[in-house]
């Protein structure tokens, strides 16, 4: 532009434009000899180019107060109630104790080493994509839901979906079915827990982590090889097996 | 954005551990989540306050935001670090929140709002606990729209494009919001 020193306020308008170094060099040379001749405009420019500098070491703040505990109180609430499972709720008077028969409990440590059996077995395999899909049975399907209100209401089967073709178009359905189905029963199961014995609860968490991992595994292998129709398989066997144990808890009191 | 897309089939967690707490959590684990939380909460309240300016609120905006991001994790795709993924959620949190705008309405109506920020540090405004206010203090009192733009440019780093598109603005207007912020803050840490 020109030679001619600039003003307090052409260095004011320009400033922004400069430290945005929006300028080009000549208008920055005569922004910076204005700086070095005035001392009003000098401070400015210091001042203003060190906030950025501090803003970004500023220290991260802390809580007044735990904030988890309210948080874990909301991920566990159902996200989307099932038919049935209000039906269930309102039946359960909260003041009412359970009792669990030795026969409930017993049939239910045999479901629960089942699926750490095949669960164990699908974590292992996880990685090897040569084995052949589908080698894990599914395990203990639930049985069709009873009209007679006399007997348990039994969630609906889950959403078994082999979703192993590359193109996957329902995809996104599917995996909300499943987060759907299993925040759902994962609030019945929180419910439930306080009614179960430890041991009792010790093995549900220990199988959950489990098949957490096998999950997680499959989502990692997944990862690195999107297009692999076995690792869908292994990822939904390992879904539906979370689904099957948990709805397997979820109706562990009730089986008297 | 955070927003799924059809692309979003499956969750890809591409990480070294294959069980990360974060894959763990996408997974449904709440211990994990837990400890996700613990690794995070700091960072993520620091954002809500700074964006909000109100401690109280922003302690309910953090517990919002990881509920929020306990929902979202399974569609976490890895793209981003998941910091990254996190904190832009927070923002998020923050500018769909109705109790925040609904105070800076009424802020505004009582006339020591935005559009002219001249008397931001008036007769009323800064706390004289010390002699010099620091900066946390003064980002505080900032109008909003200042604030905000000040807070994800200057200590969250986010370029003036990122934050035109988050706050539906123009980039330019992005910048102007910035200089007004840094000359107010400059103003209130020399009185
Ligand atoms: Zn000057």
């Amino acid at each position: 532009m020109t030679n001619r020193p600039l003003t307090c306020e052409q260095f004011d308008a320009a400033l922004s434009d400069y430290l945005e170094n929006a300028l080009d060099p000549a208008e920055r040379t005569a922004l910076e000899s204005h700086a070095s001749t005035c001392d009003r405009c000098r401070a400015l420019l210091a001042e203003l180019s060190a906030i950025p500098t501090e803003a970004g070491a500023l220290h991260d703040l802390e809580p007044s107060r735990d904030l988890w505990p309210a948080i874990a109180q909301r991920i566990a609430a159902p996200v989307v109630a099932l038919p049935g499972a209000a039906a269930r709720r309102e039946r359960r008077p909260s003041v009412r104790p359970w009792y669990l028969t030795p026969a409930s409990l017993a049939a239910a440590a045999a479901v629960l080493i089942a699926v750490t059996a095949s669960v164990t077995a699908l974590a292992i395999r996880t990685g090897r994509t040569s084995a052949p899909a589908g080698a894990v049975a599914a395990n203990n399907p639930a049985p069709a839901a009873q009209p007679n209100d006399s007997q348990i209401d039994i969630p609906a089967p889950a959403p078994r979906v082999t979703n192993a073709s590359a193109t996957r178009p329902n995809a996104v359905p599917v995996q909300e079915v499943y987060a759907r189905e299993i925040a759902e029963l994962d609030s019945i199961v929180r419910d439930q827990r306080s009614h179960l014995d430890t041991s009792t609860v010790t093995v549900i968490e220990k199988n959950l982590h489990i098949i957490n991992q096998a999950i997680a595994q499959s989502r990692a292998a997944l990862a690195r090889d999107p297009n692999s129709g076995f690792l869908h398989h292994q990822l939904n066997d390992a879904l539906n097996q979370k689904i099957s144990l948990l709805r397997t808890v979820a109706l562990l009191p009730a089986r008297t | 954005m955070l927003t799924a897309t059809m692309e979003d089939v499956v969750t890809t967690i591409p990480s070294e551990e294959p069980t990360s707490d974060v894959a763990l959590a996408a997974a449904g684990d709440r211990q994990a989540f837990e400890r996700v939380y613990r690794a995070n909460v700091q960072r993520v309240f620091s954002i809500c306050v700074r964006m909000c300016g109100d401690r109280g609120r922003a302690e309910e905006l953090t517990q919002d935001a990881f509920v929020r991001a306990w929902e979202k994790l399974p569609l976490f795709r890895g793209e981003s670090a998941f910091s990254t993924w996190l904190h832009r959620l927070a923002v998020n949190v923050v500018l769909n929140d109705r109790k925040v705008l609904g105070r800076e309405r009424a802020r505004a109506a009582n006339g020591d709002d935005d559009e002219d920020g001249e008397a931001l540090y008036g007769a009323s405004a800064p706390p004289s606990h010390a002699d010099r206010m620091d900066l946390e203090a003064a980002i505080e009192l900032l109008p909003p729209g200042a604030r905000r733009v000040f807070v994800l440019h200057d200590v969250e780093g986010y370029r003036h494009e990122e934050i035109a598109e988050m706050l539906g603005v123009t980039s330019g207007g992005s910048k102007a919001q910035l200089h007004r912020a840094r000359l107010l803050l400059r103003e209130a840490l020399n009185r």
